[in-house]
């Protein structure tokens, strides 16, 4: 009985596979009907499943399948080839056995026998034999549907010595394919097993409980002074890690799961709405966690949907404007920063900006007075907002236009985020990032008050350090909103206390802003100290709190107790900072706007050059990156300092005493890199004081020194101007010099 | 056959209360919270128990007794409700008590109010009446699900 079931579930799964495979190839023969390989392959599926049904004795199961197989089965021999009638029929045909095995996987039993119209449909597609065809290949017709095809199961060689006799070229792929069937699976199931997605998800909980001890045990090891522990929690930390790795591993999947339906989603689409359209798949082996991948699965099928539905037009309107009658549908995806991008892009008509902000506008999204400073990518972007449609025509391919915005929702709750380009007349982009994985997530913990926080890396942009007496000053009020001047940006501020309502300042005491990223849409976040980064485990909050307006859900940390982890862009919504609120908001002070005008001041870093000298300043245009390296790491070229740096090697300067000796104990110094003519060069510095942004800095005495373009006051302290350009002419020419020297 | 009921005891601001103990998992005490800004105000904070995250609920404020509970020595209830696991915040923990049926009544007229609705009915254990409370209708209840500050915030807007 055990067996059986095990049989019977893994004759549904096969079953389901083969489904796929046969759908697949149905369509893709539509396209090219004389694909041999196609053919056999489609053949072999839906024999497998007839053979199967035998063997389990689901006789209305295989008098369908049967009459596919027949049908297939001619255009095999070649009596026959697909074209749209023949495949529209065989579709509903794999349909109907998707229903039988749903019912099958339900109660045990094949059930009713199929609709009879679709068994008169598909047996009218047979095409009928005379006598002579018919000796030709005789397993095609001679037997009964309802025989038991059990001995084509059990011992595929029985089959084919039914077909021996004949020695027609016809029978002959059918004698070969079993037993290649059984090879492929042989040699498959050496390597590969099958488990169950519930133990994986249960695996890769009690993986999540294993990094949490770890890291609990790493926290406490920490204060130890026992070497034993010490090494054998390191050991620990990184076989977790590893194991980590490994189990993520086997839940990733390829993209191209997500993608197998759309050949036949397309098929259909054409169908009913007359377009031609040549699907392009790129990247299909893009691999992301199969829970991410179900949750895009209905978003990516509506976005084909639409780009078939609204975006590519009709072969008449496309031979007007002078492209191809058929359309194309790239769906791409790629690894990019840590993230899954998938493209979903057309080359039809394109977006009217003009016709969605009419649109807008007639729902009540947005004001006549605000559509006119919209760009056009912001009014592209309303059609993201609830209860958008642009369809002169609603159609039921496209649902009711309430679309779009579900897909945004959907795309967002998984943390990832949609973008949308679109050129008139060209065609439109539909960008959708996506996490790699959900379960373990990096992030940075932060204070603020007595309560830790964890920020999704994904989210975070930078953290901006404003001293305390500098707070008032740095942080600016417009209209009971707090904003930062971030590099001459107006960077629109929310007070995490204020906001969570937790009660009141600590006043004096330096503060941290964290520039983060919600729906393209940059905001601060002030906290109250920033701690570490850590790889944390999602938890879910639980029913109780699934309304909460902030938080994703919570971690555990080293020490055993909870945090939430903020939802970035649900608190920006909560906080009204999202672009359509700002935008208002702005729009309806413009007093305000203009009584306090942000003037574009540059900003510069401030450094400590040495030990002995004052300040520095470096323009902050000038600055690509900060970097903290060991001292032991910098490497001698020609005589001077360099350090292997992304890749490439990057020579170093010293901007105090160029004379002084690396020391030879290992210390860490802190580097400028800085762009230049000839590749980047490193500025050597002993720290790093601040950025500041300060319209009234000057250079109020002329510079005696190369390389420096003066002296100003900034922040109350006198500080040198850094000349970049000549210290790096400077710097160059030497460089040269001694090159040709050398040479 | 045992038609005997069990049924957890506790008591908050010297009211007496039962649970089925079906429902009961374990019984914490002063185990360590964290608040949830903008939590509903019943939810007091989420504990970790075992790498669970689990919601405490200030069962006071629910039943709308009067008083601050005091969160360093209360005693935390985990009750297993509908495949979540939830913690009642209670002052003292009494006594699991064997009930039959027919001793559970409809509790009385007399009470009235927002409490009325979470009590399935009335018990008598030694002469005191305790009251046993509903999960479903308790944890249903706004002060546990719905966010406070979500309602005022849309005030705001």
């Amino acid at each position: 009985m055990q067996e059986n079931d095990k049989a019977l579930q893994s004759f549904l799964i096969e079953s389901d596979e083969n489904l796929g495979q046969l759908e697949q190839d149905i369509v893709a023969l539509e396209r090219l009907p004389h694909d041999s390989e196609r053919i056999a392959s489609a053949f072999r599926a839906i024999h497998t499943i007839k053979g199967t049904c035998g063997f389990f004795g689901f006789t209305q199961l295989e008098t369908l399948s049967h009459a596919l197989e027949d049908i297939l089965g001619a255009m095999r021999d070649g009596d026959q080839h697909m074209d749209l009638p023949h495949a529209t029929a065989l579709l509903d045909g794999v349909d109907e056995i998707r229903v039988f095995l749903k019912r099958i996987h339900n109660d045990g039993k094949d059930g009713d026998p199929a609709p009879q119209a679709l068994i008169d449909r598909l047996h009218a597609l047979i095409p009928t034999r005379t006598e002579n065809e018919a000796a030709a290949s005789p397993s095609q017709i001679t037997q009964p549907p309802t025989e038991p095809a059990k001995p084509e199961h059990t011992n595929p060689a029985v089959t084919s010595e039914q077909n021996v006799m004949p020695t027609s070229d016809h029978s002959s792929p059918e004698k070969a394919e079993p037993e290649i069937t059984s090879q492929q699976q042989a040699g498959k199931s050496d390597t590969t097993v099958r488990v169950d997605v519930m133990l994986l998800d249960k695996l890769m909980n009690v993986v999540g409980e294993l990094v949490l001890t770890r890291n609990q045990l790493l926290q406490h090891t920490a204060n130890q002074n026992d070497a034993q522990l010490v090494n054998l929690s390191q050991r620990l930390n990184m076989v977790t890690s590893e194991l980590q790795e490994g189990l993520m591993q086997t839940r990733m999947q390829p993209i191209r799961n997500a993608w197998s339906t759309y050949p036949r989603l397309l098929l259909d689409l054409e169908r009913k709405t007359g377009k031609r359209v040549t699907p392009v798949l790129r990247g299909g082996d893009t691999e992301l966690d199969r829970s991410l991948l179900e949750a895009i699965r209905d978003p990516l099928i509506h976005l084909v949907r639409n780009a078939v539905d609204h975006g590519i037009e009709t072969p008449e309107h496309r031979r007007a404007r002078g492209k191809p009658e058929t359309g194309t549908l790239t769906m791409s995806a790629y690894h990019e920063s840590g993230n899954v991008t998938v493209e979903v892009s057309d080359d039809g008509a394109g977006l009217d900006s003009d016709k969605i902000i009419r649109r807008a506008m007639e729902v009540g999204l947005v004001r006549p007075e605000q559509a006119e400073q919209l760009t056009e990518q912001e009014k592209i972007r309303y059609i993201f907002e609830p209860g958008f449609s642009t369809a002169d025509t609603v159609s039921d391919l496209s649902g009711r236009g309430v679309g779009l915005d579900v897909v945004r929702t959907n795309v967002e709750r998984i943390g990832g985020s949609i973008d949308i380009k679109s050129i008139p007349g060209r065609g439109t982009t539909l960008k959708l990032k996506i996490p790699l994985t959900l379960a373990i997530v990096p992030a940075l913990i932060v204070r603020c008050l007595h309560q830790r926080f964890a920020i999704p890396q994904v989210n975070l942009m930078e953290v901006v350090y404003v001293e305390a007496d500098r707070l008032e000053k740095d942080i600016e009020t417009v209209h009971d909103a707090l904003v930062y001047r971030l590099r001459g940006r107006l960077l629109p501020l929310v007070d995490m206390r204020s906001l969570m309502q937790m009660g009141d300042k600590e006043t004096h005491k330096d503060q941290f802003i964290l520039v983060l990223t919600a729906d393209q849409q940059e905001f601060g976040l002030l906290v109250d100290d920033v701690r570490d980064t850590e790889e944390i485990v999602v938890k879910p909050l639980g029913r109780l709190l699934k309304d909460n307006p902030c938080f994703a859900g919570a971690t555990i940390m080293g020490d055993g107790r909870v945090a939430l982890i903020l939802d970035v862009k649900s608190t920006a919504d909560f906080a009204g900072v999202t672009r359509h609120e700002r935008k208002l908001r702005q729009l309806e002070n413009p007093l305000d706007a203009e009584a306090k005008p942000i003037r574009a001041a540059e900003s510069y870093l401030l450094v400590r050059p040495d030990d002995s000298t004052g300040r520095s300043a470096i323009a902050l245009s000038r600055v690509s990156r900060l970097e903290e390296i060991s001292t032991d790491l910098i490497e001698y070229s020609a005589g001077r300092e360099v350090i292997q740096y992304r890749g490439g090697i990057l020579p170093l300067i010293r901007l105090g005493d160029a004379n002084r000796s690396t020391p030879s104990d290992q210390e860490i110094i802190r580097i400028v890199v800085q762009p230049t003519d000839f590749g980047e060069v490193g500025l050597v510095v002993n720290d790093i004081i601040d950025i500041v942004s300060d319209d009234e800095a000057a250079i109020q005495q002329s510079a005696q020194t190369e390389g420096i373009l003066g002296a100003g006051i900034l922040q109350g302290h006198v500080t040198d101007f850094i000349d970049c350009e000549a210290l790096f002419s400077q710097f160059h020419g030497k460089h040269r010099s001694e090159d040709s020297n050398g040479h | 056959m045992d038609t005997k009921q069990l049924i957890c005891t506790f008591s908050v601001a010297g009211k007496h209360y039962g649970v089925v103990v079906d429902n009961v998992q374990e019984v914490l005490a002063n185990h360590q919270i964290t608040n949830i800004p903008l939590a509903p105000p019943g939810v007091l904070g989420l504990m970790n128990i075992r790498g669970r995250i689990v919601p405490a609920i200030a069962l006071r404020k629910v039943l709308r007794l009067p008083g601050e509970s005091d969160e360093e020595d209360t005693i935390n209830i985990v009750i297993n409700h509908g495949g979540e696991q939830v913690g009642l915040m209670v002052d003292c923990i009494g006594d699991i008590v064997s009930v039959q049926p027919e001793e559970i009544e409809p509790p009385p007229e007399t009470l009235k109010g927002a409490p009325r609705k979470f009590m399935r009915g009335v018990f008598p254990v030694q002469g005191t009446l305790y009251l046993l409370l509903d999960l479903d209708t308790l944890l249903a209840d706004e002060l546990c699900s719905r966010s406070a500050s979500r309602a005022s915030h849309s005030v705001l807007q």
